[in-house]
């Protein structure tokens, strides 16, 4: 199965209700920004993905993970609330 | 031993292998445990839920019942948080507030799912790290959630419509 090709071309709605939310929750220690991504999921439904740019970090903490799970989880549910026709999935690389 | 607690602890055991240079095989199966560890976590408490234990074999039978796409689309609609998004036959049921314990395991299912439908067939994106530790952490937390409200009848609810969705709506 072949996906629709993603554009980093997000609505602007989408890219500031996370800019807004991580301004309020703040971006924990090892979080530098993020990325939106726009298109298709595995079963065709629009999506939203939301990459949060973090260290290089080949053996992070169990703490580090723990902070960056709490943010992903506050992420994906306030976008659920907001544009509930399109799924929401928070993902973390590393700056290139 | 049970299956999705060893899954799970599959799932950290290759996510931290390779300390140097982790192999994106090594990654994305540990992507995939992840999932499976809290698909057969929720399968497993569904034949709970809805089967007796007797006969032997009866449970494993109703676990084998479940399919993933109708428990992605139930999980994608108790994701929104509200019951006005659930499907006919469902909302019906579905007492009060959803509970958030119950609304953030419907949506790590979705997340997981999606994650595991990637790391198995899109070889296109690399997977890092601290991504996949993000993800199995975020099972183990969904797992801890869900013990919170497995009893609650919204819960039982999710539980049946996962299996059932697609026909009770008649």
């Amino acid at each position: 199965m072949s996906a629709k090709p993603r554009t980093t071309k997000a609505p602007d709605a989408a890219s500031k209700r996370v800019g807004a939310l991580l301004k309020k929750h703040g971006l924990p220690d090892g979080v530098h920004g993020f990325e939106i991504e726009y298109g298709e999921d595995s079963v065709g439904n629009p999506a939203t993905w939301v990459w949060l740019i973090v260290d290089d970090d080949l053996k992070p903490s169990k703490k580090k993970i723990r902070r960056f799970v709490d943010l992903s989880t506050a992420v994906t549910r306030d976008l659920w609330a907001a544009f509930p026709d399109r799924r929401p999935y928070v993902h973390f690389r590393a700056a290139a | 031993m049970v299956l999705h607690h060893d899954l799970l602890a599959l799932a950290r055991e290759l996510a931290t292998k390779e300390p140097k240079r982790p192999r994106q095989a090594t990654l994305r199966r540990a992507i995939s445990s992840a999932y499976y560890a809290l698909f057969h976590s929720l399968v497993s408490e569904g034949a709970l839920a809805l089967a007796p234990a007797k006969p032997a074999g009866l449970r494993s039978r109703v676990q084998r019942a479940y399919a993933h796409a109708t428990m992605r689309e139930v999980c994608d609609r108790f994701s929104r948080g509200d019951a006005s998004g659930l499907g006919a036959g469902t909302k019906e049921l579905v007492t009060g507030i959803v509970a958030s314990d119950l609304v953030e395991v419907a949506q790590s299912f979705g997340l997981l799912q999606e994650a595991r439908h990637r790391a198995d067939y899109d070889t296109a994106r690399p997977w890092q790290r601290v991504d996949v530790l993000a993800l199995v952490a975020r099972v183990e937390e969904t797992l801890v959630r869900w013990q919170k409200i497995r009893g609650t009848d919204n819960a039982r609810v999710f539980l049946t419509a996962m299996l059932l969705q697609r026909w009770w709506g008649r």
